[in-house]
């Protein structure tokens, strides 16, 4: 700091005196106000930084010692001299005890006047150089040990605090700006209210932090805002009394803006503040973006490490897939082609058994292969969005009775007791007929499969308000919570590999939940692992209008 | 002595097939529906060749013939696998886990009574 930039305020209302301390400071070539009055001093204090005031005791207006404490309350670091009549010691020692540098008497000796100023100045100047040295030592370890932080929120909370410690401000923010929104945000802060920190998004240019992040130049405020012509149309927030803002800047782009402020009115930032948080913020920039750029990558890593999973998982459900089509086509075919051998080499006929067994084996396989491939069609139309419903009336009761005769059959084959629980008579709905025939079939079909001999298959049905439910409640393995939305999902098997349980291709589940979907409808199963499953679907009532 | 050869496999048509046309030829059948119950039959019945297919539940083929190929008592039979797994990863997996004979379905009825002769005679020779 050099003496152009120290700024004293003289008070006194002797106009001749003024005069005296005009032409001494003149020759110094220090730059000055003068006051002549308790209001005028205090207008003066609270709308400029002085270094130094020269106070006449014996002002006509107050009482001279009330107006040095006010001078010291509202102006941080400022020293006050003052200037007694002759041979009244008393209140000079009041003043000094009061916070009073030092004190000259009246009549004024010019000599004494010069000696007096020019050291209170080079104490002023010396006492700001050391407080600027330790900010900036302060600040400077600090940087250093930021460089170290590659979180980007630890880094811009551990700003925020430091800053706000070295500067003595009541709140401290860092603001970055959005790149998807262009906007400003406050992503660190300290002091401030949770609602501010939620409703603060400026504008490029809109409030002070725009401005200054527009303008890429670092600003500093005190009392009200009316004095600077570019703020003046704006509202400040009454409780705040002084603060700085300053840019962050790498290389040529402005990423954000750092913001201190004070309410109290002692707490007057300077200049030298103002240009240490400027220099503090041209070094912290470059870490926040890097930190910015660090986080990306990891996010860009972790998205990487996360596809390169799902690519694997989809690659082991792919060649799972084909593993499986395979068995599932090659095993009827090896029935059928079995069949069609042995009836051909007329080997049956050596062998006891009837040809109509044989041509029964073949058959059914043709049958379990034409399945097989309605299925994968079907699976490819839903992929594709191109599965067409047939709309009509749906009679629940006769669909129910028609699987309930093919089915009793089958459980039949592996001993499981089959029962039907619903209301004697129930309205048609609209829907699909064949649909949604297929989706309680596949519900049965996977019932049966899962049972052990020896169980329990029931379809139940029930009419609600808006809908109606049909359930298979079986008594079989059971499905685990975790794997209650997968077994819906495309290709999805209980268990996959060599030793699966249970044959086909897991599109059942997936075609059943397209279909009753595709209804509006809901689809869901609650189970028990070991004690069995219901799986149910509702199908609306309230849409039944034929078009 | 009639040949005896145990079919292991969870499909109840094949087996129905494989039983055929198997008898027909004069074979002593046994059948087993997956791969624990194959090991059990092996340990009573002591088939000459095993039929043995790859998916099945409980313990896939694969499992079987290797625990066939390493026990002493059960390596000199003769295991054909009979799988619908036809990439050649697959029969190299075959191979390395001992079997004789790799056979994707569906097979040709004749050819594998033709194959199941052969291995049987050569096993005889190597006996004698």
């Amino acid at each position: 700091m050099d003496k152009n930039k120290i700024k004293i305020l003289i008070v006194d209302d002797e106009s001749l005196i003024r005069e005296l301390y005009k032409r001494v400071l003149e020759k110094i070539n220090i730059d000055f106000d003068e006051a002549d009055s308790f209001e005028k001093t205090i207008q003066f204090i609270k709308l400029n930084y002085y270094n130094i005031v020269i106070l006449d005791l014996k002002l006509a207006d107050t009482d001279g010692i009330t107006l040095l404490k006010e001078i010291k309350r509202l102006c941080f670091g400022c020293e006050v001299i003052v200037v007694t009549g002759y041979a009244s010691l008393d209140s000079s020692v009041a003043a000094i005890r009061a916070g009073a540098y030092d004190y000259i008497t009246k009549p004024i000796d010019v000599d004494e006047f010069s000696l007096t100023i020019n050291r209170c100045i080079d104490k002023q100047i010396l006492s700001k150089e050391v407080g600027r040295l330790k900010s900036t030592v302060g600040l400077y370890e600090l940087s250093k040990a930021m460089t170290s932080i590659m979180d980007l929120q630890d880094l811009l909370n551990t700003m925020v605090r430091i800053v706000k410690q070295t500067l003595v401000s009541d709140t401290c923010s860092v603001m970055l700006m959005d790149e998807a929104t262009s906007k400003l945000k406050i992503m660190a802060s300290d002091g401030l209210s949770d609602e501010v920190i939620n409703s603060t998004e400026l504008k490029v240019g809109e409030s002070i932090a725009g401005w200054v992040l527009k303008e890429q130049k670092p600003t500093l405020l005190f009392n009200g805002l009316k004095k600077y012509p570019q703020f003046a149309h704006l509202n400040p927030r009454p409780e705040i009394y002084s603060a700085i803002s300053v840019p962050l800047i790498v290389k040529d782009k402005v990423i954000g803006v750092v913001n201190v402020s004070s309410k109290d009115e002692s707490r007057n930032f300077t200049t030298e503040d103002m240009e240490l948080l400027a220099i503090f913020a041209s070094d912290t920039a470059l870490m926040i973006e890097n930190a910015r750029i660090h986080e990306k990558l990891t996010k860009y890593i972790k998205m990487l490490e996360e596809s390169q999973i799902k690519m694997k998982e989809l690659d082991r459900l792919k060649s799972e897939f084909i593993s499986n089509v395979s068995h599932e086509l090659r095993t009827p075919l090896t029935a059928i082609k079995g069949a069609v051998e042995l009836i051909m080499g007329e080997i049956i006929s050596t062998a006891g058994v009837t040809v109509e067994k044989l041509l029964n084996i073949a058959r059914n396989n043709c049958d379990r292969l034409t399945n097989l491939i309605s299925d994968l069609l079907d699976s490819v139309r839903i992929e594709a969005g191109k599965m067409e419903l047939n709309m009509g009336k749906v009679s629940l009761q006769s669909i129910i009775s028609e699987l309930n005769d093919e089915f009793k059959f089958l459980a039949g084959h592996k001993n499981l007791t089959f029962a039907y629980s619903g209301p004697k008579s129930i309205e048609d709905i609209k829907g699909d007929s064949e649909r949604i025939k297929q989706v309680l079939n596949n519900l049965l079909t996977n019932a049966i499969k899962f049972t052990a001999s020896g169980g329990t298959i029931t379809i139940t049905l029930e009419d609600r308000n808006n809908d109606v439910r049909i359930s298979v409640t079986d008594t079989g393995v059971g499905v685990s919570p975790e794997s209650y939305d997968k077994i819906f999902e495309r290709f999805h098997q209980v268990d996959g590999g060599l030793t699966r349980q249970a044959g086909g291709l897991g599109l059942g589940l997936f075609i059943a939940k397209s279909i009753v979907e595709s209804h509006d409808g809901k689809i869901g199963v609650e189970s028990t692992l070991g004690k069995g499953s219901t799986f149910f679907f509702t199908l609306p009532k309230h849409n039944f209008v034929l078009k | 002595m009639k040949p005896i050869v145990l079919i292991v496999d969870d499909e109840l048509d094949t087996l129905i097939i494989l039983r055929i046309l198997l008898e027909s030829k004069g074979y002593d059948v046994e059948e087993a529906h997956n791969g624990v119950e194959a090991l059990e039959k092996i340990k009573t019945k002591k088939p000459d060749l095993i039929l043995l297919d790859v998916m099945m539940p409980e313990m896939d083929g694969y499992t079987v013939c290797r625990k066939i190929k390493s026990e002493k008592d059960t390596k000199n039979i003769a295991v054909i696998l009979l799988t619908v797994r036809a990439l050649s990863v697959d029969i190299e997996k075959g191979k390395k886990c001992g079997a004789d004979f790799y056979i994707t379905k569906p097979f040709d009825s004749y050819a594998l009574l033709n194959d199941i002769h052969k291995i049987l005679s050569k096993k005889k020779l190597s006996k004698a």
